[in-house]
């Protein structure tokens, strides 16, 4: 009878973490929204922060996307090729993959490993270090401090560098398909140019997700550390997982919503 | 006048406060001692509406904080400065930004005269004005905790709160520390309430010592009184003797 009450009660225990997390959540998301209306915005520090998201994530996101457009398109002109002796459709495939799946996702994924754990690690330290009671007591609210401008810069950074991440990852397909399997340039772009619109928008909602899942799981985990700098490394691994796990996740849910909603 | 009535918190199964009543008066440095973990630091962050007590009430300037609005506390908090153990400066602005920046949000009117501000209270806690160019990571223990005062006082509280005000540091600089905040007091008429282990510094900065035992007042008085004092909680404590009855979980090794 004792372990069957041990199990129960670890469970249990987790059941009520898991709805205190939750509830802390909606809460920090309540406060965040009530500071980007109620008080005029620190421009400087949503800048800042845009710069820290957005440019400073060029690099990684250049690379990961050129390299996903060039092995879809390899994979695709081979697998084509192999079954009806030509590289067909590699132009739709790799436009389709990039802007409704693979833009948006492996963007997510990136900002989620460098912006989130750099936010969770960054609030964690100020956390640990009473900076965060400080600022209470020098008259600023931490939520409209450290969160809003991180929130606001992931919500318009995230999407951007997807569109960037399209674009590089169709160019990325389109080097590999011209050079490597011989498609005409003008089959290739004409694929691409015969994507819908709304196959673009299913992407950029699926980014705006991915911003919000990231910019608060990261912020929430930062301002709950406690215990030096063994908490901050804890809270910045947690975010980083629980952020890619989301967007993995969350990636089929909204794909089944938006779809059934005739978006893409 | 600051006032604690009846105050318990707890950490999970730790409970650090049992029941603490404790009253500042105005204008008077009042210094809480007490052992490790026994709810110093939590006293002053429960005083200043950072933490919330799970039972008691808490006055400053006779308006109840416990339970109040945030927006409602944040009135209340603007009347106090606070220096806290590390510091707590912000790691990515300069000295200058980090001693404005209680005035930026709470006296934005006197921004006009910045240069001014920030060179007056550089001069308070004994820097010069070319500390006001560096960074945090630049500055040596000391000078942390001096820029650490120099922004609490910034903005001109009424209370400032000094939590572990000379731990870590070395005895010379222990003793500047506490100069300041003697100066401090004389000069700004602040009411003060100081944590620490530091009796010499306690004796030093107080006008009265409060220690905390088993998370309640077990004694009050002047710096003379706490000397005196036959209570054997405190006389073990501020003669730091290992025999008595304050036990001290040591573990053994053997």
């Amino acid at each position: 009878m004792r372990p069957v009450r041990v199990v129960f009660q670890i469970y249990t225990r987790r059941v009520l973490d898991l709805a205190e997390a939750v509830g802390s959540v909606t809460v920090l998301v309540r406060k965040t929204l009530y500071w980007i209306f109620s008080a005029r915005l620190d421009a400087q520090n949503v800048f800042g922060q845009m710069y820290e998201v957005g440019v400073k994530s060029f690099p990684v996101t250049s690379l990961t996307a050129l390299f996903t457009g060039m092995v879809l398109a390899l994979q695709t002109g081979f697998s084509f090729l192999r079954v009806f002796n030509e590289p067909l459709y590699v132009g739709r495939v790799v436009g389709l993959s990039l802007l409704k799946e693979l833009g948006p996702v492996l963007t997510g994924v990136v900002v989620a490993g460098r912006v989130g754990a750099a936010i969770a690690a960054e609030i964690g330290t100020m956390k640990v270090t009473e900076q965060v009671d400080a600022l209470y007591t020098l008259g600023t609210n931490p939520v409209r401090y450290l969160v809003v401008p991180r929130f606001l810069a992931c919500l318009v950074m995230v999407p951007l560098l997807t569109i960037y991440a399209d674009v590089i990852g169709v160019l990325g397909g389109y080097f590999v398909a011209h050079f490597r399997l011989n498609v005409p340039s003008t089959i290739y772009w004409d694929e691409i140019r015969a994507i819908q619109l709304e196959d673009a928008f299913h992407g950029l909602i699926k980014s705006v997700a991915y911003a919000l899942i990231i910019v608060i799981t990261s912020c929430f985990q930062g301002l709950r550390t406690s215990g030096g700098a063994e908490g901050v490394g804890r809270a910045t691994t947690t975010a980083v997982v629980i952020s890619m796990v989301s967007i993995l996740v969350s990636d089929y849910f909204l794909s089944a919503i938006l779809v059934s909603l005739g978006i893409g | 006048m600051i006032r604690l009535e009846g105050v318990h918190k707890a950490f999970g199964p730790n409970r650090v406060l049992r029941g603490l009543d404790l009253e500042i008066q105005e204008g008077e440095t009042l210094t809480i001692i007490g052992g490790s973990g026994t709810g110093k630091s939590v006293t002053l962050k429960i005083m200043v509406g950072l933490l919330t007590p799970d039972q008691g009430r808490v006055f400053v300037d006779n308006e109840e904080i416990t339970g109040m609005e945030e927006d409602a506390l944040a009135l209340v908090q603007r009347k106090f400065g606070f220096l806290f153990q590390g510091g707590a400066l912000f790691d990515s602005l300069t000295v200058a930004e980090n001693v404005l920046f209680g005035v930026r949000n709470l006296k934005p009117e006197e921004l006009g005269r910045s240069d001014e501000i920030v060179e007056r209270c550089l001069g308070l806690v004994g820097l010069k004005p070319e500390v006001a160019a560096l960074k945090p990571a630049e500055l040596s223990g000391g000078m942390k905790k001096r820029v650490g005062l120099a922004r609490a006082i910034a903005h001109q509280p009424e209370y400032i709160l000094y939590d572990e005000p000379t731990t870590g540091l070395d005895p010379i600089m222990s003793d500047v520390i506490n100069d300041l905040i003697v100066n401090i007091r004389e000069k700004l008429k602040i009411t003060s309430i100081a944590v620490t282990h530091d009796m010499k510094s306690a004796y030093k900065i107080s006008n009265r010592i409060a220690m905390i035992y088993e998370g309640r007042l077990a004694a009050v008085g002047t710096p003379s009184e706490i000397q005196r004092s036959e209570n054997p909680v405190v006389h073990q404590f501020i003669t730091g003797s290992s025999q008595g009855p304050i036990q001290m979980p040591v573990r053994s090794y053997t």
